[in-house]
């Protein structure tokens, strides 16, 4: 047999030896890195939603002075005649919720060039004919519909808050976002049917060459109304920019989530280490070099880390799931978080290496291990 | 089209994740039974004075010292997240529930979602301030301040990006302000009526550009003197600025968006809430304590700070009771021959298990107060954050309370018992012969 091959066989036979402690060693490390692979993902969930698929030429125009001040619909116009503009789309944030008023989620008011400019949000194009024909139809996001057991023609009452009473629409439309992680989980109705006066907009929603924007924007510079123009994807990120001390808060703790798994497998490394000392210097004494014993602890090492790795990375889905749904009985409005490649991937190297510099102390030390000394201090 | 692809996936996560909490659901199960027992052990164990001495568990702690202090450090790592997550959680409150005077009550639109939605017009006002039990100043008129409150948007002093910034809160005030709201401090001078004066809250110094005493800030088209520095005592209104509601309201565009009135006394807010309910001038309008305004906003962050950081302290903690079961089962082994050596003179079984019980309990007990010393230091700390509800950003605090150490101490002495109990239960089971024939 070749040294190599006896080393592999040796290398299951020690890591097995003492169950327990491999078996406990691969569940802490599975523990672990599942509480990573959940705060990465949330992290992931809060700077993607619709920023990876807001393209440039999205824009949206709100006052200057305050993001709390409504501009006019009246105001469209004037932007449709400068040059780069192809749609634009008055916006309520219609703040309305269902059932009772701890369920909230994502409902704006828009007119229908907005699915124009944001064609992720548009369903098909037969339910986008039947939402246009009624003035109180709907579109919504699919998570949305499941969740509420929501189907086409269904009727969905809103009771609104700055648009006081209750509001019956109509399901018309359902759509499915075009990654991912694209919002699923908000709902859309007729501007119209909220504001039939059309005066007043939260903000305006634009599709044009981002060069357009200061040209708008000059536009409005000396009114009443000064506006202010960015793309969607720099609004998005100023959101999530106000929750950075959160978002800090969560890459904190997976670090220090790293830091644990390193001296649990670490530690466990080390007294299976020890452990085998016997072993070490006997196969020192027949003729095995010091980085052979070197790579046996590392590669049992890595045997019962990517245990647990696999451990983790199974039960991550089911415990994404139950932790969404958590989230949502508690909090309301919507969770779902998704095992996404780039974050399992990201995971996966990182625990290995975690894994590579736990073991690399006590293979070191074994290695380094005096073959004399060893074997007259077991026998 | 997803539907059918990931049934498969779905299932299988499904059967994992069962199987995943079952496993949970005995061992927290086990453990919980097992406390009582191990607990009229303990008792016979000292009521008995049939204790093994703690110096013996120190002094083994002390001959290993890598892993002891490798499995004390995830120890101290883990009841040091518990504790930032739960002093983050109570600062929020503490901030936002500390706003507000207990006599105060505000009056806010009822379809409006935050102060600066809200709006009350001049005749309103003028009602509100016949309403019944408001305390008079001197000169004998009722204390009401009309307030306008508007979002600005304001660049980070020394940020690179010119775009990096956030909005905060204007509160145009009249002086009776000053009057109404509590205010610990002012640093500088009042604004003075009609100029363009402000006063920043002191959260707000040094951290926007031209947010210091003597200053200039620019928004609304305007430049705006700082002149004084608010202190309120730590809460949200920390975080905004004020000034001359007179100079401010055509600026702004805007009247009056609340007001904020001042009881004689605090019980006679059904009293004041009655009189509004049945003052027909006033049908829009809801009453709110001022202290209750400012915590509904804490409600939201609160729930997913703590809920967030429950989940993720639980399987932290998983973790360190793993790395501390390992550690203890290790030391067992080890001492396999001194067990028995302990049995063979007479100690009983149940004073082998109380023993390595309380040594991990002990180490855990250790690491707990390092963990808690060490949170206790971010009590200097100061974090941002917009809620979802102001949108202004508020500068809040880590608050640290006796029975919150506490609480984590016993989270730590749980982590060490959780972690024991299984080896000291093989410990205590060591039949004495092979125990002392051991190598």
């Amino acid at each position: 047999m070749t040294p190599s091959g006896a080393l592999a066989r040796l290398v299951l036979r020690l890591a097995l030896r003492n169950r327990g402690r491999a078996l406990i060693t691969a569940l802490g490390v599975g523990v672990t890195l599942l509480a990573f692979l959940i705060l990465r993902t949330l992290v992931a969930s809060w700077y993607t939603v619709n920023t990876d698929i807001a393209r440039s030429d999205q824009l949206e125009m709100r006052h200057k002075i305050s993001i709390s001040f409504v501009l006019f619909r009246r105001m469209a116009e004037k932007v449709r005649s400068v040059p780069g503009v192809q749609e634009v789309s008055a916006m309520l944030w219609f703040s309305g919720y269902y059932r009772d008023e701890k369920t909230r989620f994502g409902q704006l008011a828009v007119e229908p060039a907005y699915f124009a400019i944001f064609p992720e949000y548009a369903p098909p194009p037969e339910q986008m004919a039947s939402y246009l024909e009624d003035l109180s139809g709907a579109i919504v996001g699919d998570e949305l519909a499941k969740k509420y057991g929501w189907q086409l023609g269904d009727r969905v009452t809103l009771t609104g808050t700055i648009y006081q009473g209750d509001w019956p629409l109509t399901v018309r439309g359902i759509y499915h976002g075009q990654t991912q992680n694209s919002d699923r989980a908000r709902l859309f109705l007729h501007y119209k049917h909220v504001n039939p006066r059309n005066e007043h907009a939260h903000r305006l929603m634009v599709k044009a060459d981002p060069a357009a924007a200061k040209k708008i924007d000059a536009l409005f510079a000396n009114s009443d109304t000064p506006t202010k123009t960015e793309s969607v994807l720099s609004v998005e990120r100023s959101w999530a920019s106000w929750s950075a001390a959160v978002i800090s808060a969560i890459n904190i703790g997976a670090a220090l989530i790293l830091l644990i798994l390193v001296l649990v497998l670490g530690n466990a490394m080390a007294m299976a280490a020890r452990d085998s000392l016997r072993e070490y210097a006997t196969l020192r004494a027949i003729g095995y070099r010091s980085r052979h014993i070197y790579t046996l602890v590392l590669a049992e090492g890595l045997f019962v880390g990517s245990l647990g790795i696999a451990l983790g990375l199974a039960v991550a889905p089911a415990a994404l799931r139950a932790f969404s749904k958590l989230m949502e009985d508690q909090l309301g409005g919507t969770w779902q978080l998704y095992l996404n490649a780039r974050v399992v991937g990201i995971a996966v190297a990182i625990g290995l290496g975690a894994t590579l510099l736990a073991c690399s102390v006590p293979a070191w030390r074994a290695s380094r291990l005096r073959v004399v000394e060893a074997l007259r201090q077991v026998a | 089209m997803a539907t059918e692809s990931t049934l498969f996936t779905d299932l299988i996560a499904a059967g994992v994740g069962l199987v995943a909490a079952a496993a949970l659901l005995v061992a927290l199960l086990g453990l919980l039974l097992s406390l009582p027992l191990v607990g009229v052990r303990a008792a016979q164990v000292l009521l008995g004075r049939e204790w093994i001495p703690l110096v013996y568990n120190l002094r083994s702690l002390a001959w290993r010292k890598l892993t002891t202090l490798a499995t004390g450090f995830v120890l101290a790592l883990v009841v040091f997240v518990f504790t930032a997550v739960s002093m983050l959680a109570l600062g929020i409150q503490h901030t936002l529930a500390s706003s507000g005077d207990p006599r105060n009550v505000k009056l806010i639109r009822s379809s409006a979602l935050s102060e600066w939605t809200s709006w009350i017009d001049e005749e309103e006002l003028q009602r509100a301030a016949a309403l019944p039990g408001l305390a008079p100043d001197e000169n004998g008129n009722p204390l009401i301040s009309g307030e306008m409150v508007v979002l600005i948007w304001a660049a980070r002093q020394g940020a690179l990006d010119p775009d990096d910034g956030t909005n905060l809160s204007v509160r145009g005030v009249h002086p009776v302000a000053f009057r109404v709201h509590p205010l610990r401090g002012v640093t500088g001078e009042r604004f003075q009526p009609g100029t363009n004066q402000i006063m920043i809250g002191k959260a707000l110094v040094g951290r926007f550009v031209g947010a210091q005493l003597g200053g200039t800030m620019s928004f609304a088209d305007h430049d705006w003197q700082v002149v004084g520095i608010l202190d309120h005592g730590g809460n949200a209104q920390d975080s905004e600025i004020w000034g001359d509601i007179e100079v401010m309201a055509p600026v702004f565009h805007r009247g009056y968006c609340t007001a904020t009135l001042a009881l004689r006394d605090p019980s006679g807010f059904d009293a004041l809430k009655g009189a509004v309910i049945a003052n027909t001038g006033l049908p829009e309008l809801l009453v709110k304590r001022e202290v209750d305004y400012w915590k509904a906003l804490s409600e939201n962050y609160v729930g997913f700070v703590r809920l967030l950081g429950g989940v993720v302290t639980v399987i932290f903690s998983f973790g360190a009771i793993l790395g501390a079961l390992n550690t203890m089962y290790a030391q067992v082994s080890a001492r396999t021959r001194e067990i028995g050596t302990l049995r063979a003179i007479g100690f009983k079984p149940r004073a082998i298990l109380v023993s390595v019980v309380s040594e991990s309990v002990l180490l855990s007990l250790a690491a707990g107060v390092l963990g808690v010393l060490c949170a206790s230091l971010l009590g200097s700390m100061t974090f941002e954050l917009t809620t979802v509800q102001t949108l202004s950003e508020i500068t809040y605090g880590f608050h640290l309370s006796p029975g919150l150490a506490l609480a984590c101490l016993g989270f730590a002495g749980l982590m060490g018992y959780a972690g024991g109990l299984l080896p000291a239960l093989r410990a205590a089971k060591m039949p004495i012969v092979d125990a002392v024939r051991a190598s």
